[in-house]
């Protein structure tokens, strides 16, 4: 790593607020990587990201001060105080992706609440995206919810799920169906690792579908936490019939994202969010009708 | 009386009408000691149900969780349906007298049976509006409508003249030209009226009397028209479609808005769709509504009333450039059967018109606010 003087002279900063971890990264002027943290706590814990951000400037040698501009994303990024402006994470781990990898057509982020699909285009731009938009089937919840019920580590289920050449199958993708299932899989004498597999294969049948509602182009990124899940990769790359691009931190390409977004707006590529208007409060005017739902959703936003 | 309020004091008032869209229409009856006839949503001809001295009032969905109705209707049918099921199973539509149900989609004659059911001492009619734009159909849609105008007679005990009715279509055609000329003011500036003021000025239109709603209507106006200079225009330009029978959520409304988008048209049932089209006052009032349904589906097309005439996708493609809208937002009930069918046509028509465009398929139980938020906010920076 280089020291602080080399550097250029600005840094931004990328905080992804995810729904299970905290991440943040730090790039130079020159858009180099400079430092990064994940930091996993518990369901859109602030103080993951306080940490993750904490973690990365120390590794960095920076003071918050020393940050020109920092952009949050994730599930928690309108918490996230010191970002001058928010992005989702569909933006954020576009341009990521697109940054290690500029080739790269697809992107397959699984994350802890949900999955997306992201086509990209050759400038980092979204084309087109689908989301998961019902429930945890496929995410790192839903892992980690069948891996509790198989006691085994979540680290683990990737690697054991490698050794089983079974072909069971695991119909239900609702996360409390599924570990019924499981459940009674294992009641049946079933191996902890033919069900491992099986739930590899289930939820990469069921991102198959949502890579056909964007249409897949190669190629294929996967992030996310899931990313980190040999066991799924290697079961999503048998189903879609690709190989995939996995970077080698998949979990910071969300907050990489956002720092590079940062500094489009450091440098003026981009327009920074203090010259427009604060969108929540001048679209929405307040009612003042107690009833009705306008009201109850500021209330709730606070 | 509304002449002295403000634009917003008057939305507001609209607002609060639309938010308890059964209180107005409670109260009238209170005044009038007159009857009052829900319709099941979507097409009703409304102006023959005013013509006998009623007043007629279109049903709303109900925020609220589905509860007793569950045991009446699937889950697996739209949130429509389902909740005035749940109205009428938790005893929410008493206060009605009579009750059309129509035929238009399977759903809405099941949910329609089921709410007859459960309201047995309201007066159950139907409207008969048959489909398709054949040259049988206006005949058709005429004798769908004496029929109706037979039954309500009986209910009203009043025989209805075609002078009444004239009466009542000229009160109902000045409501929509009303509504069409806040549409045009808003397509000009659309920072005007939020879409949750759009909402609550068609919400409200349908739930209370349209004298009434006519005057509130002619005292904001000309107070929208000395506003508009003074709203800023920005944000990616979006045109909202879909929404069949239930008016769109104004949570999602808003998000649109917060998402960093203005909506400068629309083709919602709480809508556009609503108020498109005038009904002729030179012709024989049954014969004038009946083509009135032909030509309202020509304006604006509605998947319900399977005209082989009409190309709904193309209208979207249409209506984008016509409004110079950047992306559509399709808001869809889910379960709606009709919606469901027309939208792999619309994608491909996007598609092919290079028009980038985001399905909402919308649960009655609304369960993943955040992940429409996320989807609403990543479309539109698409566009930024
Ligand atoms: S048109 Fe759609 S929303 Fe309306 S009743 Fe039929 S299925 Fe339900």
């Amino acid at each position: 790593m280089t020291s602080k003087s080399d550097r250029s002279s600005f840094y931004t900063m990328g905080v992804d607020s995810g729904s299970l971890t905290g991440k943040a990264v730090i790039i130079d002027g020159n858009r180099q990587i400079v430092s990064h943290s994940v930091k996993q706590l518990g369901f859109v814990s602030q103080k993951a990201v306080m940490m993750a951000i904490d973690d990365a400037l120390e590794k960095a040698g920076l003071a918050l001060e020393d940050i020109t501009y920092t952009v949050s994303t994730g599930y928690g990024r309108k918490r996230l105080e010191i970002a001058g402006k928010n992005l989702t994470e569909i933006s954020c781990h576009a341009k990521g992706a697109n940054y290690l990898y500029p080739e790269v057509k697809t992107v397959i982020d699984i994350g802890g609440q949900d999955s997306k699909v992201i086509a990209v285009d050759p400038s980092g731009n979204v084309k087109n995206f689908a989301m998961n938009d019902k429930c945890a089937a496929g995410t790192g919840q839903f892992l980690e919810v069948l891996a509790r019920a198989l006691d085994v580590e979540l680290t683990e289920i990737g690697a054991l799920s490698l050794q089983s050449d079974a072909d069971i199958k695991i119909s239900s993708m609702c996360t409390t169906f599924a570990e019924s299932e499981v459940i009674s899989l294992v009641a049946e004498g079933h191996t902890t690792v033919d069900i491992l597999s099986g739930m590899h294969k289930a939820i990469s049948g069921r991102m198959k579908g949502l890579v056909g509602r964007v249409g897949m182009q190669q190629p294929v990124m996967m992030t996310g936490g899931g990313a980190k899940n040999i066991g799924l990769v290697k079961a999503l790359e048998k189903t879609l019939g690709v190989s995939i691009f996995i970077p080698d931190e998949p979990q910071i390409i969300g907050a990489l994202g956002a720092a590079l977004f940062a500094n489009d707006f450091a440098t003026g590529i981009r327009k920074k969010v203090e010259e427009e208007q604060d969108l929540d409060k001048s679209r929405v005017p307040a009612k003042d009708c107690a009833s009705c739902s306008v009201q109850n959703f500021q209330l709730n936003k606070n | 009386m509304y002449q002295n309020l403000s634009s917003d004091e008057i939305l507001n008032k609209l607002a609060q009408i639309a938010a308890d869209p059964y209180e107005r229409a409670k109260e009238w009856k209170m005044e009038t000691g007159s009857k009052i006839i829900g319709c099941y949503i979507m097409h009703f001809p409304e102006e023959l149900l005013h013509a006998a001295g009623v007043l007629p009032i279109v049903l709303q969905v109900k925020e609220e969780p589905i509860t007793t109705g569950h045991a009446y209707y699937p889950a697996y049918f739209c949130g429509p349906t389902r909740s005035i099921v749940d109205q009428a199973a938790k005893g929410e539509l008493d206060f009605l007298d009579g009750f059309v149900g129509g035929d238009y989609c399977i759903q809405a004659v099941g949910g329609a049976e089921v709410v007859g059911n459960l309201l047995p001492k309201v007066s159950n009619m139907f409207f008969r509006l048959p489909v398709g734009n054949q040259p049988w159909t206006h005949g058709d849609i005429v004798q769908g409508l004496e029929e109706l105008k037979r039954d309500i007679e009986r209910f009203a005990d009043k025989k209805i003249s075609d002078e009444d009715i004239l009466k009542s279509i000229r009160i109902y055609n000045k409501n929509r030209c009303l509504i069409r000329e806040i549409y045009e003011l808003k397509s000009v500036h659309p920072s005007l009226l939020t879409s949750s003021d759009m909402l609550s000025i068609i919400k409200s239109s349908m739930v209370m009397p349209k004298e009434e709603h006519n005057e509130i209507l002619e005292s904001l106006l000309p107070k929208l028209q000395s506003k508009k200079e003074t709203i800023k225009e920005e944000g990616v330009r979006v045109f909202l479609s879909g929404s069949f029978c239930g008016a769109p959520k104004n949570e999602i409304l808003e998000l649109v808005e917060q998402s960093g988008a203005v909506v400068v048209g629309d083709d919602l049932f709480h809508g556009y769709r609503y108020i498109s089209d005038n009904i002729a006052e030179d012709r024989e009032p049954l014969e004038a509504i009946a083509a009135h349904y032909i030509d309202k589906n020509t304006n604006v097309p509605c998947p319900t009333r399977c005209d082989p005439k009409t190309d709904w996708p193309q209208y979207l493609v249409d209506s984008m450039r016509k409004y110079k809208a950047d992306q559509l937002v399709i808001v869809m009930a889910q379960f709606c059967e009709p919606h469901m069918f027309f939208y792999p046509d619309i994608k491909d028509a996007m598609q092919e018109a290079g028009i980038p465009h985001l399905l909402l398929e919308i649960s009655h139980e609304l369960d993943s606010i955040e992940t429409i938020k996320t989807r609403l906010e990543a479309f539109v920076e698409m566009a930024v």
